[in-house]
């Protein structure tokens, strides 16, 4: 298994399909603060294969979030390229770049803060399809209901309102949200860290069935080395805005390499398969 | 510090410059012609207004007028008054004093009563002692301060056959005298601030004396007056402040009207005889100072923000 | 698959809900806030006085009895007569009439104005920001009453310049409230996955920044309200408002001063009536800057958002008498 975080190699990874359905090269996002420059992200480079999951692990400041905002270029890095489906995300034109927000969506750690307070259910979950100019009137409401439906809520839920429900249900709805445009690539920003354990469980499972349902490939950020391990076919590990290392989940906690991943999973009590260091028990 | 210190003023002098091109801004819309008509309409001849048109002005650009003033101002010119003749800078200085020491002990007054209200409501938190005070509050904040001023003038006449004193005389002349003429509009002018600084002084006063920080001095074994009194009162400082600074604006305002019905002689008679009198100059100069006034004191709070929260020094941002 | 099919016949109606909806947030609104209940219903008959003033009134307000010169209160006339034989209540009803007017119109205009350029100074920021906002700052620098005088003495009495200069001096009052709310906003989860949807800015700032003001706005205007009617009371009782014969509470204090002895009900009946009317704004806009009533602010935020304390007195410390 590679180790390297060089930029070739993280396609070498993904291996299962010949193209992978997102790419970045060598990103970097500088952020010029009052008197200094704060280098989030420092040359990351990403593949995700179709209908796989690349998990992206570090600790707060690690510039995972930052990656998140850059793939869907809700920010523009200061170097580097992404493409999507062969097309360069930096290059496309304003009209073009908002075609492609179709076939990516992103969901966030905070269910209530991505929820808009004064918006109805069917409102927000049908925005995309408003945006898009997907479907009107009865035909958005059904499809509003068929994705309240699949993840789990229902056409009683159309006209509440985000703050009337729990945390799981909110990010369910952001969930049903993220899926209204039928993407191919869903950004899952922390989006259990915020959950209760037992409620994390089921959103995780949700998103595997809907991965499993329809095709959809993942990048999922998280703090939690046991979720992302879960969720994650290769995982990358990020530190001060580099990889460091990356593989194969299960592999890469076995036996993982660099220092600071053998940090991180020796600071993990429950990590089954390790194998006993003789300091941790399994 | 002085960084901050040289930044607000800096500030300042924007907004002042500001202040000044809109005022004459503003003055550019009144149209030649009628400026003569309601100058005749004050019994002035109609070559001598439109000499005096001429004089301010009033047919040249918004620049040239302001600039003019300017250089004028500069200089200590601050123009001359239709009406009397006289140069505005003379009729200012008189009045200015009184109307400062007028303010002054209305805010002053203000703020004494509604720290005072604010800690006794604080304090008999949730008893009827408590609703009464923030009712009274809420009354005496809806009745505008010209209201009250003339209630109480007129009653006073009505039921004690008492009038305050006529001829000004300044505090420093006879204080008796002065006490007796602007107890009226200080009690007018303070009155609408204490409710609010009431207020504010009674949620901040719980929040302390809520608040962790509090528990601790206490714990300490510190007397409840001086708990009360030195801490939560200390951080209630900067809401009460911010306050202060927003009730002078209203303040200002008020002493236009109050003097005129006092009689009181200050730059809020002026700004309003002038207008009766379409005293172009006088108003003008009146406006900018009004402004200027309230520009300072909202540089000196501030800065006094600045001394108790070290933070607004730095720069570093709160919110 | 069929189970929800089978069950699902319409899509539940959205406007019985919102009519029930709002029913049900008003007794929300009134349990919680018994004052600003009261204030609300004391605010309604304000506005049905003045709204039906000319059916309300018995006299004409304009109409001198010249027989009935500084009356006390009869049957006839149930508030009395001033020095020209006018009758009080009338004129007092009509007075109503006047504030609520310049009052709506002035809060109207301000609001729209500030509002906008509040949001656009906050959510474009940098230049456009700066230089809107020290126009503002400037215009605010000046006292209110300072700033009516020096507009009225340039446009001359009349109530359509009262409207305006009136909404000269507010404007900035609002546009500092939108401008913060912007600010906040701009920063909030849902805009950014409003973006991520690929939602353009106009969609953004109609359908979630707006939205979100409107509590905050709200609030403001009826403390604004409360302003606009203890100015527009200011300035015809210097003479220089809405212009005689228009009955307006200002002018009726302004003439009653002179017969105080002989007819106190000329001042007190305009007083009385003028404190309670800003009373009653004051109460409603301070009950919905203390909770985050749905009355006021549509349904209930999740409680990490109140517009409690601080933010209610900034809103209450940023009007201007």
């Amino acid at each position: 298994m590679s180790a390297d975080p060089s930029a070739g190699s993280a396609t070498a990874v993904a291996g299962r399909d010949p193209a992978p359905l997102f790419e970045a090269h060598d990103l970097v996002k500088h952020f010029r603060m009052r008197r200094s420059l704060v280098k989030a992200v420092d040359g990351v480079s990403i593949a995700i294969p179709r209908g796989r999951t690349v998990g992206l692990v570090g600790e707060s400041g690690s510039g995972k979030s930052t990656v998140a905002r850059l793939a869907l270029r809700l920010l523009d890095p200061t170097a580097g390229r992404i493409s999507f489906d062969g097309v360069d995300l930096l290059a496309a034109s304003r009209r073009d770049v908002r075609a492609l927000r179709r076939r990516m969506q992103i969901v966030f750690q905070d269910p209530f803060g991505a929820l808009n307070p004064r918006m109805r259910v069917a409102d927000a979950v049908g925005e995309p399809l408003a945006v898009h100019r997907m479907a009107r009137g009865r035909e958005r409401t059904d499809r509003v209901v068929e994705l309240l439906e699949r993840v789990g809520l229902g056409a009683r839920d159309l006209h509440k309102y985000a703050h009337q429900f729990s945390g799981g249900q909110a990010q369910r709805i952001g969930i049903a949200r993220a899926l209204a445009t039928g993407p191919e690539l869903i950004v899952c920003d922390e989006a259990v860290s915020a959950l209760d354990v037992s409620v994390q469980a089921q959103v995780l499972n949700l998103l595997k069935r809907l991965q499993a349902e329809l095709g959809l490939s993942y990048l999922f950020i998280a703090h939690d080395l046991n979720v992302v391990r879960y969720m994650s076919d290769e995982v990358c590990v990020m530190r001060l805005g580099e990889i460091v290392e990356r593989g194969d989940g299960d592999a890469l906690f076995a036996d993982p390499q660099h220092p600071y991943t053998k940090a991180l999973v020796g600071a993990v009590r429950n990590l089954p398969g390790r194998r006993p260091t003789g300091t941790e028990q399994t | 510090m002085i960084g901050y210190t040289l930044r607000r003023l800096g500030y300042g002098l924007v907004v002042m410059m500001l202040v000044t091109v809109f005022v004459f801004v503003v003055m550019r819309l009144v149209p030649g012609d009628a400026v003569a008509l309601q100058l005749q309409e004050t019994g002035v001849s109609a070559e001598e207004a439109a000499a005096m048109r001429a004089q301010f002005g009033l047919d040249d650009s918004v620049w040239v007028q302001l600039g003019s003033w300017l250089a004028g101002a500069v200089q200590g010119d601050l123009g001359t008054s239709f009406y009397t003749g006289e140069p505005v800078a003379e009729l200012f200085l008189d009045r200015v004093p009184v109307t400062l020491q007028l303010g002054l002990l209305a805010i002053v007054i203000g703020a004494v009563l509604g720290v005072g209200f604010g800690i006794v409501a604080a304090v008999t938190r949730g008893t009827a002692v408590d609703a009464a005070v923030r009712v009274f509050a809420v009354a005496f904040l809806s009745v505008p301060n010209f209201v009250v001023g003339l209630l109480v003038l007129t009653f006073l006449a009505l039921w004690f056959a008492w009038s305050p004193p006529i001829v000004y005389a300044g505090p420093g002349e006879d204080l008796v005298s002065w006490l007796q003429q602007v107890a009226i509009p200080v009690i007018a002018l303070g009155t609408g601030g204490m409710a609010g600084i009431a207020r504010m002084t009674r949620s901040s006063m719980l929040e302390s004396l809520g608040s962790d920080y509090i528990r601790t001095v206490h714990a300490k074994g510190a007397r409840h007056r001086t708990v009360v009194f030195k801490h939560a009162l200390r951080n209630s400082t900067i809401a009460v402040l911010t306050l202060l600074g927003l009730e002078l604006a209203t303040v200002l305002g008020g002493t236009v009207i109050l003097e005129q019905m006092f009689a009181i002689p200050g730059t809020g008679q002026l700004i309003y005889q002038a207008v009766l009198d379409r005293d172009y100059p006088v108003v003008v100069a009146c406006t900018i100072f009004y402004a200027g006034l309230f520009v300072v004191t909202i540089i000196i709070i501030d800065l006094l923000y600045a001394l108790v929260d070290p933070r607004i020094r730095t720069g570093r941002a709160l919110s | 698959m069929s189970g929800p099919d089978l069950l699902r016949t319409e899509p539940p109606a959205p406007p019985r809900r919102s009519l029930s909806e709002a029913v049900s947030a008003l007794r929300r609104f009134v349990r919680a806030q018994p004052l600003g209940a009261v204030a609300l219903v004391l605010i309604v008959v304000f506005v049905l006085a003045a709204v039906l003033a000319p059916w309300l009134a018995p006299h004409d307000p304009l109409e001198q009895f010249r027989r009935n010169i500084l009356e006390e209160p009869s049957g006839e006339f149930p508030l009395g007569t001033d020095d020209l034989g006018r009758d009080v209540l009338s004129r007092t009803i009509h007075g109503a009439r006047t504030s609520l007017l310049i009052g709506v119109a002035t809060t109207g205009i301000s609001l729209v104005l500030g509002t906008t350029v509040g949001v656009v100074s906050g959510y474009f920021g940098r230049a456009v920001d700066v230089v809107i906002q020290r126009v503002m700052d400037a215009v605010q620098a000046i006292p209110g009453i300072v700033l009516l005088l020096f507009i009225a003495v340039i446009l001359g009495p009349s109530v359509r310049n009262t409207v305006i200069a009136l909404t000269v001096v507010i404007t900035p009052s609002f546009n500092r409230i939108a401008r913060g709310e912007t600010l906040r906003i701009r920063e909030e989860r849902y805009v950014e996955a409003a973006r991520a949807t690929g939602a353009g800015t106009p969609r953004i700032l109609a359908l979630h920044v707006l939205p979100n003001l409107f509590a905050s706005v709200f609030t403001l205007g009826s403390l604004i309200f409360a302003g606009v009617i203890i100015a527009e009371s200011a300035l015809s009782f210097l003479g220089i408002g809405a212009p005689p014969p228009t009955p307006s509470w200002g002018a009726m204090l302004s003439e009653g001063v002179r017969y105080v002895e002989r007819a106190p009900w000329i001042i007190l009946v305009p007083a009385a009536l003028l404190s309670l009317a800003v009373f009653s704004f004051n109460l409603l806009g301070d009950a919905c800057a203390t909770t985050s009533t749905p009355a006021c602010s549509g349904p209930r935020s999740t409680g990490r958002r109140g517009a409690g304390g601080r933010g209610g007195a900034r809103l209450r410390a940023s009007r201007r008498a």
